[in-house]
């Protein structure tokens, strides 16, 4: 489902007199379909640029990233036509992150509902599946109409969660989404991206919480800062 | 699953004020920091641009003042004739009777860029005057496009002048009210309802925030994305801000001095840009 | 004052044609305006511009209608020449007596007989033929004027067919006033293709300006313009599916003095009475009516 080979990211600072960043050093691993890979390392070894990468917020200095897509087949998501990178994360590819980065002034069931919407399910269809996964996020029915942006940390993670599980990617980043849930709301996750995995949604996560990381990953790679990859292989 | 054909090519995009030499290239362009030829004087507007706009996509260009921005948009909407390159669109409904897909547009006679104008785009300026006839009713503003394409019924136009106020959230009682008595964000929210009354395939929106006050600003954007969503029309947004680019656009252009310097995912140009003055542009942005 | 006629038998007396060409102007200026004349024929409702020759008459009365006049009179040629649809009025009868006295043709009120008519304002109320030519003067040829003051963007949007500012200001009319408020100089659409201003003939006459028998010429001299209308023209005023264009309405009334309720009819007030009163505004068709009705 996605092999990643030999990727690497490097930022240049111009304004530093095109100083080079390394945000992680060449690393390869595969992912089969319906399975879950969890990066694992220290902080500072890159684990949320490598997701980046992977959803093209962030271009790849070296390597490739091999994605079995349904709407065009092989493609490697490095090099990938914008438009269509646009249309696979429209589609196929959700990326969710402890931060909620949405519009303002849209409600939470307008933001869960429109990625359905996107895909092209009529209003009411969308918002009565928007409403049964807030409600099983424990998201207040008196919410649905409220915007995202007054919510609490908490709450606005989970309709972030909501967001990007709604219309169940085939491939599913995951960066540190239950970073400020309470135990109870972590299980709801939990058991919701398992049940997404039974169903063939393929993962890369990242979770340092040991406890749900063992939940949900199948597979386990670690990451290692440049210098020991440098030290390790150089 | 094969990508639909873009609704807007544009290539080699060039507009220039003066007589030009062999030597514009060396002078001018973002590496010079200007767009002013220090042989001929001739000022670039707009270097070799080279663009596409897919069915419903939202793309932006960023910049600065003097950048080149605006001057895309005009010279796409033939407020300017350009001085090279070629525009192809996707003609629609009655324009597609005289427009081959493959006809550089900025070939065609003024006649027939009125017509192509009329049934394919609607334009947002900054400014509303320029959108706007100011002594002309709301109503009649938004008339006048219905008229370009014909119509000929005083009821129907105005049936669909109120849905278009509607939407756009302007009351409808002062659909007979002249624009100079509006706000300025009313004004806007009428440009939108006369830029949309044509139900065009490409809007395009000319810093249409830019000048007004913080709240408006974002009930206007707000609509816009509403709009965007209930309508999926493919536009092409100017602005220089970040903010509004954030929100409004999935890819971005970002020019420099006439030239295109970086485009990308709009997440990407923000949050890895790679050419030294976007990284200056994104790290001098207010967050 | 001293009065054309007056002046122009004491300074010329009876040899004028030896001083002035035939019918005044130059032969080298008719061809002009001749020339000018068939291309507006051949472009039903484009403004030509002409070079307007001073006349014997101030700019803005009635010189364009005269040199088409001038430039069109052969011998042969029974003139007519009436204001506001009348042959008496000042202007009328010295417009006629000028050509008379520089081309001796016969001069005529009666309609049917003339062969050609100079008018200002109002088209004859007796059916025009083929033969017939009806010249009008024109104070304000651009139609789109009241809607844009300059020349080049009226030229443009002439040149591009570009009317929708025509149609707005229309609309607007009718949203402010629930009709179209356009008395004289209603706008007509000449084949399809250019706006043309009538010049100031009331709404019930812009009907007879379509598919018409005759041919329509019209000179605007202060404006140096000439336009024309060519026999069985299409000529459709302007006006929308839902607000049609009208004619004036006098239904209920008739002329006073002939008693006809189908013609064209000016308001007076009466002074002894101090009543409102109606009669024809074509004189010399009112006075046949009368004269046949005295019969």
């Amino acid at each position: 489902m996605l092999t990643v080979s030999n990727l690497s990211k490097t930022f240049t600072i111009h304004h530093l007199g095109g100083k080079q960043i390394t945000g992680f050093a060449p690393l390869s691993f595969t992912v089969e379909k319906g399975k879950s890979l969890a990066l694992s390392g220290p902080s500072g070894t890159g684990k949320s640029s490598i997701l980046k990468c992977i959803y093209r917020t962030y271009l790849a200095t070296t390597g490739t990233i091999e994605y079995e897509s349904a709407c065009f087949g092989r493609v490697d998501l490095a090099e990938l036509p914008e438009p269509e990178m646009v249309r696979l994360r429209q589609r196929e590819i959700g990326y969710v992150t402890q931060f909620l980065r949405v519009m303002p002034r849209v409600s939470a069931r307008n933001l869960v509902a429109e990625p359905l919407l996107r895909a092209g399910a009529d209003l009411e269809t969308a918002c009565r599946k928007a409403e049964a996964l807030l409600a099983r996020l424990r998201i207040p029915a008196e919410l649905l109409d409220a915007y995202p942006a007054t919510f609490s940390g908490g709450e606005q993670q989970r309709v972030n969660i909501a967001r990007a599980i709604i219309s169940r990617p085939h491939l599913l980043l995951l960066d540190e989404p239950t970073a400020s849930l309470d135990k109870a709301s972590i299980e709801i996750v939990v058991e919701l991206l398992n049940e997404l995995r039974g169903k063939g949604t393929t993962m890369v996560m990242i979770f340092h919480d040991p406890d749900i990381m063992n939940a949900l990953a199948d597979v386990i790679h670690h990451t290692r800062s440049a210098e020991t990859a440098a030290a390790c292989c150089g | 699953m094969i990508m639909s054909r873009p609704i807007l090519i544009a290539n080699h995009l060039t507009k220039r004020y003066g007589p030009g030499c062999p030597r514009c290239r060396d002078h001018t362009g973002a590496q010079h920091n200007s767009n002013q030829c220090q042989a001929c004087k001739t000022v670039i507007a707009c270097d070799n641009v080279n663009l596409r706009v897919f069915p419903r996509e939202v793309v932006g260009i960023v910049g600065e003042s003097g950048s080149g921005k605006s001057t895309v948009i005009k010279l796409l909407h033939f407020d300017l004739d350009a001085d090279g390159g070629e525009v192809f669109l996707e003609a629609n409904g009655k324009a597609k009777e005289f427009i081959p897909a493959e006809k550089n547009v900025l070939e065609l006679s003024t006649f027939r860029k009125r017509q192509l104008r009329n049934s394919v785009m609607g334009i947002v300026y900054q400014h509303p005057h320029l959108g706007l006839r100011m002594n002309i009713s709301a109503g009649g503003n938004i008339a006048e496009r219905l008229l370009m394409s014909g119509w000929r019924h005083v009821g129907d136009m105005r049936d669909r002048s109120a849905l278009l106020l509607t939407r756009t959230e302007v009351p409808v009682e002062r659909m007979d009210d002249l624009p100079r008595n509006f706000s300025g964000g009313m004004q806007q929210r009428v440009q939108i309802s006369k830029a949309l009354s044509n139900e065009p395939a490409l809007l395009l929106l000319d810093e249409v925030t830019t000048g007004l006050d913080v709240s408006v600003q974002a009930r206007v954007l707000d609509l816009i994305r509403r709009l965007q969503q209930e309508l999926d029309v493919a536009t092409l947004v100017v602005s220089h801000d970040l903010g509004v680019i954030r929100m409004l656009t999935t890819r971005t252009l970002v020019m420099k001095n006439g030239q295109v310097v970086e485009s990308g995912l709009t997440d990407q140009v923000l949050e890895d840009p790679q050419h030294p003055y976007t990284q200056l542009l994104v790290s001098s942005a207010l967050h | 004052m001293v009065k054309f006629s007056d002046w122009f038998d004491s300074s010329l007396n009876a040899s004028i044609h030896a001083v002035y060409s035939f019918a005044f102007i130059d032969e080298g200026a008719k061809r002009e305006i001749r020339r000018k004349t068939l291309k507006a024929v051949a472009i039903p409702g484009y403004q030509v511009p002409f070079g307007s020759r001073d006349m014997p008459v101030a700019r803005g009365w009635g010189t364009g209608g005269l040199q088409l006049t001038l430039s069109l009179i052969g011998t042969d040629d029974i003139l007519k020449v009436i204001d506001q649809g009348s042959d008496e009025s000042v202007n009328a009868v010295n417009i006629r007596q000028f050509v008379e006295r520089v081309t001796s043709v016969q001069t005529t009120e009666d309609t049917t007989r003339a062969t050609v008519i100079q008018t200002r304002h109002r088209i004859p109320e007796e059916h025009l033929k083929d033969g017939q030519i009806l010249v009008f003067q024109v104070p304000i040829p651009e139609p789109l004027r009241d809607v844009e003051p300059s020349e080049r963007e009226t030229r443009r949007m002439h040149a591009e067919a570009d009317y929708s500012r025509m149609w707005l200001f229309l609309y607007e009319d009718i949203v402010r006033y629930r009709e179209i408020s356009i008395g004289a100089r209603y706008p007509v659409m000449v084949n399809g293709r250019y706006i043309m201003d009538p010049s100031p003939i009331p709404r019930w006459d812009v009907p007879r300006l379509h598919q018409a028998d005759t041919l329509y010429l019209f000179g605007a001299g202060r404006e140096k313009r000439i336009y024309a209308i060519p026999p069985h023209t299409r000529v459709e005023p302007l006006e929308f599916e839902d607000h049609r264009f009208r004619v004036e309405d006098f239904s209920g009334r008739r002329c006073t003095r002939c008693g006809r309720d189908d013609t064209y009819l000016d308001e007076l007030i009466d002074d002894a009475s101090g009543t409102r009163v109606y009669t024809c505004s074509d004189t010399s068709y009112c006075a046949k009516t009368e004269r046949e009705k005295a019969v």
